[in-house]
């Protein structure tokens, strides 16, 4: 009797022991989805957002400052199209340069980062956590052919344990000259 | 012996119900991120729609007298297994023309004007993607805001609202 109770307590803590490896392997698992996914995310639509490319290995591109008057602050009462009205951020109806870089860079302890600078005003933050790697392909060639060169391939590779996941996203950007 | 069994019955029923709640919460949170994804297709469908009217249609958006915003709304379907159209999820576009002044285009010489108003200054437009059932509220819903200049056609500032 007693060996027959020692048996089954040996078998539930063997249980016990086994699922609580698979819960552990199983968030593992969801974690570095949802970091790369919230990752690609926040990527793509900030770098959708972009008006001017700079580099694509880093990634880094302009963009207009979120706060900037909508249409330059060019006078919307003026009844004829004014000559004078501006056309790009960079110095909108007051003289303001309304735009900003954005770097998304891959750092070496296995972080990619998100640097940006508005004027003078400079701030870093960390967008995912154990990338492997990230590589961004400007003008890729898809099943349906050659993409134009508003068109990006996005590659965020995440490190799980002992095997390295790839996560790809294909994204247009519209403000980038095709 | 009864009591043992009891307690390893409940002991797994416990193991078993934590291990299914954690996989449906999983499941929730990665059909959000679906649905939030594809509210952006819809969104950037709507400005794929709404560009291709402006880049080929002079006439449109067609705007009279003081009215300075133009809207629409477009269905989107799926196909079932049937092959029969199912209610996908709906994107809407709206285009604002305070910033637009028409003017007669350019001719061949000065003397000679086109007769045809072109388009000038920048249409500040808002697309908008939401899925879900007809008549409820959306499961997602994703809008973009973007500024176009009429001469060039190009983006000048697009500006994604929300996001994850």
């Amino acid at each position: 009797m007693m060996a027959l109770t020692g048996v089954i307590l040996f078998m539930v803590s063997r249980l016990i022991s086994q699922t609580m490896t698979s819960l552990k392997f199983l968030q593992e698992k969801s974690r570095t989805l949802e970091s790369a996914t919230l990752g690609l995310e926040r990527l793509s639509a900030e770098f959708q957002e972009a008006i001017a490319l700079n580099s694509t290995s880093p990634l880094s591109f302009e963009k207009v400052n979120l706060s900037a008057p909508e249409a330059l602050a060019n006078p919307v009462d003026e009844p004829l199209p004014a000559t004078n009205w501006k056309r790009s951020y960079t110095s909108d109806f007051a003289g303001t340069d309304q735009t900003g870089t954005v770097i998304f860079e891959q750092t070496s302890n296995e972080t990619l980062e998100r640097q940006v600078s508005f004027n003078s005003a400079n701030f870093t933050t960390v967008v995912a956590t154990n990338v492997n790697d990230f590589v961004v392909e400007q003008a890729p060639s898809t099943e349906s052919g050659q993409t134009g060169n508003n068109v990006f391939r996005i590659t965020l590779t995440m490190q799980e344990q002992r095997r390295a996941i790839s996560f790809i996203t294909i994204l247009t950007v519209p403000g980038l000259v095709q | 012996m009864v009591v043992s069994a009891l307690m390893l019955f409940a002991l797994l029923l416990a193991l078993g119900l934590g291990l299914m709640s954690s996989q449906s919460a999983r499941m929730k949170a990665a059909r959000a991120q679906v649905e939030a994804l594809q509210a952006k297709g819809l969104a950037l469908s709507a400005w794929a729609d709404a560009k291709t009217k402006l880049g080929k249609d002079l006439f449109f958006p067609p705007v009279t007298g003081e009215q300075n915003h133009f809207s629409y709304s477009e269905d989107v379907y799926n196909q079932d297994e049937a092959g029969q159209p199912v209610f996908y999820g709906t994107y809407s576009v709206v285009i604002d023309t305070r910033y637009i002044r028409s003017q007669r285009d350019q001719g061949l010489t000065l003397g000679t004007d086109s007769l045809v108003n072109v388009p000038v200054g920048f249409y500040l437009i808002t697309c908008t993607g939401k899925v879900g059932e007809r008549g409820a509220p959306p499961r997602s819903e994703r809008t973009l805001r973007i500024e176009l200049d009429a001469q060039t056609f190009r983006v000048i500032r697009l500006h994604d609202l929300s996001s994850l």
